[in-house]
């Protein structure tokens, strides 16, 4: 009898503790949405809430040209771009931190940042005489390089096997590699160019257009069925790679799947609107206080507050210096909208 | 699973060895584990019992044999699906995960999305037989050695495995849990015809509390056998270099108390050139 009940009691602090986690993840994405709702609304043009709220209804060929330009070709891609790069960013760098255990690992950890710049760089200066267009051109760029990165370092990683260590001793190698080689290119550029680079490397959501979120929409749907997989099996990675293979798990493999996976998302992201560091390294930490670690709500939990930073920080920044935005709004911006 | 079944179950191992690093850790070891049996793994530091245990747990690569017989094919279950339930030896969680989610993970294989009504009360059964019910939902980070101990091997325990191997689950824990702990794990044994390996220090609990013990040293499997049989005052002289001294205890049985380790001299440079 006293025994019945304190099971009963156990199993309804467990329901209760999950049933807590799903609402605060519900609110989290309630905080997101109203966060979109003020991106959505604000801007240098100045449109009412009425008007954004009209021009969201007429669709992209609604009457008011000017509205719907605004609305449907600038600030919905790039408010859809901020939820999506902060999603992926931020469920890497969990992985990453996971796999990795390391809570200061994060999606760049292992040089996809550096190796996107040079593959934009690359682009820039040389992409010129190309038949593609440059807004094809240097994401595509920069993400063929961010999967070469990623090659080097996986067959490191195969070649003398997929520990913590050697991954990161395999990432700073890579890191440095493209560093250098980026850098060679900067010093090489004509100040025009140089500009261009610089611009590109801060990480802004200004370059977002419907083919970048559509691509990066794509390879995160893509990824999804594995990261949903491998949330129970990362969670047991947590008790270490002793207790983890002891559970029956192949803890190499999946480290090798999950390396591939934050590849794959943060090449996605940074390939079309830049390196933006942080939200990589916060959002993890931002979910694992909120929820914990059972990988099942901290990966949904890390991907919404990802978004939920990204998109802060846009509402901030156009809160901030409005005039600056609008200023800038057509020819190359400034590192000040740099998310 | 029926009790016909259970009783003849076994691991037996032939000319079981392991290289490490160039070096052969362990070499020739013939083993016949009977189902339903705690067997004690005991000998010095450094003797290869961990290694044993790994490789028994198909956690090393190793040569020769093991072979696991006696699942009869009517449970449907061929050798190759025996369920291992392995705890290696003591390390340092730096997870924040709670005792019910570590238990819970006991089950990776079974967990769908939702945690199912049953695994949530195996969960439940195994905080309550090991009195884990204060610390229930405590991130495994606050908690001591000896219970973070107790809670990694009752998430074996919720495998349900048919071979459980542990590597020192008493080195962190108090005499009362000691016994505890060991009396949890016969128990098991006898229940359900599994094969049970614990690699233990402590020679009293190994001989009063285990059924069989094999004596490692020097990467070989020196005795195997009854407690009585194998850790005789001489075997355990020789094996530890320790002096015994041997009491009658109240049940009339003699029992060896080591009082001092027998220290060689130490060799000098002069002597070794
Ligand atoms: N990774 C390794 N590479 C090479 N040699 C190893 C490795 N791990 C252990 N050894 C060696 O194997 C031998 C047996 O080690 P093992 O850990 O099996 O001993 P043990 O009997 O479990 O000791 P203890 O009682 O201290 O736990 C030791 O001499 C050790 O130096
Ligand atoms: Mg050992």
């Amino acid at each position: 009898m006293a025994w019945s009940m304190t099971q009963a009691r156990a199993e309804d602090a467990y329901r209760h503790a999950t049933a807590r986690k799903a609402a605060q993840l519900g609110a989290a994405v309630l905080v997101l949405v109203i966060l979109v709702l003020v991106d959505l609304a604000t801007g240098p043009s100045g449109m009412s809430i009425a008007d954004v709220w009209t021009a969201l209804l007429a669709g992209p060929s609604g009457e008011d040209r000017a509205a719907a330009t605004i609305l449907w070709q600038l600030r919905l891609p790039q408010t859809i771009m901020g939820i999506l790069v902060g999603g992926c960013l931020g469920i890497a760098g969990l992985q990453m931190q996971t796999i990795l255990d390391n809570p200061l690992a994060s999606p760049f950890t292992l040089g996809f940042s550096a190796s996107a710049g040079f593959g934009a760089a690359l682009a820039i200066m040389f992409g010129n005489f190309a038949w593609l267009p440059a807004y094809l051109a240097v994401p595509l760029s920069a993400f063929a390089m961010t999967v070469l990165a990623c090659f080097i370092v996986y067959v490191i990683a195969v070649w003398r096997g997929a520990t913590p260590e050697m991954l990161v001793l395999a990432g700073i190698t890579v890191l440095f590699f493209f560093q250098s080689l980026q850098s060679l290119l900067q010093f090489m550029a004509s100040p025009e160019v140089l500009q261009q680079i610089v611009f590109w490397l801060f990480g802004s959501m200004l370059k977002a257009t419907w083919t970048s979120v559509t691509v990066c929409g794509v390879i995160m749907i893509a990824c999804l069925p594995i990261i949903v997989r491998d949330s129970w099996n990362l969670t047991a990675l947590r008790l270490g790679d002793a207790n983890a293979a002891s559970l029956g798990l192949n803890v190499r493999a999946l480290r090798k799947r999950t390396f591939l996976t934050v590849a794959l998302l943060t090449s996605a992201a940074v390939s079309f609107v830049g390196t933006i560091g942080f939200v990589g390294l916060i959002a993890p930490h931002v979910g694992r206080a909120l929820v914990g670690e059972d990988h099942r709500y901290g990966l949904p939990m890390a991907a919404v507050s990802g978004a939920i930073i990204l998109i802060a920080a846009s509402v901030i920044g156009k809160a901030i210096s409005p005039e600056r935005l609008f200023r800038l709004a057509s020819s190359p911006p400034s590192p000040a909208f740099q998310c | 699973m029926s009790v016909s079944d259970a009783g003849n179950r076994a691991l037996k191992t032939r000319g079981l060895g392991v290289q490490r690093g160039g070096k052969t850790i362990i070499a020739g070891v013939d083993l016949t584990l009977s189902g339903g049996l705690v067997t004690a793994v005991v000998g010095p530091n450094g003797a290869g019992k961990s290694t044993l245990l790994a490789a028994l747990a198909g956690a090393l690569p190793c040569a020769g044999e093991i072979v696991l017989e006696g699942v009869s094919t009517a449970s449907g279950k061929s050798p190759a699906t025996w369920r291992v339930g392995y705890m290696p030896q003591a390390q340092t969680l730096r997870t924040r995960l709670t005792v019910l989610e570590v238990l819970l993970l006991g089950r990776r294989e079974q967990l769908g999305w939702r945690v199912s009504d049953m695994d949530l009360a195996m969960a439940r059964e195994m905080v309550a037989h090991f009195r884990l019910e204060a610390i229930s939902d405590q991130p495994m980070t606050r908690l001591s050695g000896g219970q973070q101990q107790m809670v990694l091997l009752a998430q074996r325990l919720m495998r349900e495995p048919d071979l459980l191997i542990l590597d020192e689950p008493t080195s962190a824990l108090d005499l009362h849990h000691q016994l505890a702990v060991l009396d949890r794990i016969r128990a098991y044994a006898r229940r359900t015809g599994a094969v049970v390996v614990a690699a233990i220090h402590d020679l009293g609990l190994a001989t009063r509390n285990c059924d069989r013990v094999a004596l490692v040293h020097g990467g070989t499997v020196r005795s195997f056998g009854e407690p009585e049989e194998v850790l005789t005052r001489e075997m355990v002289g020789d094996v530890y270099r320790v002096e015994l001294d041997t009491y009658r205890n109240s049940l009339g049985r003699s029992v060896n108390i080591p009082v001092s380790a027998v220290l060689e001299p130490v060799q000098t440079e002069n002597k070794s050139a």
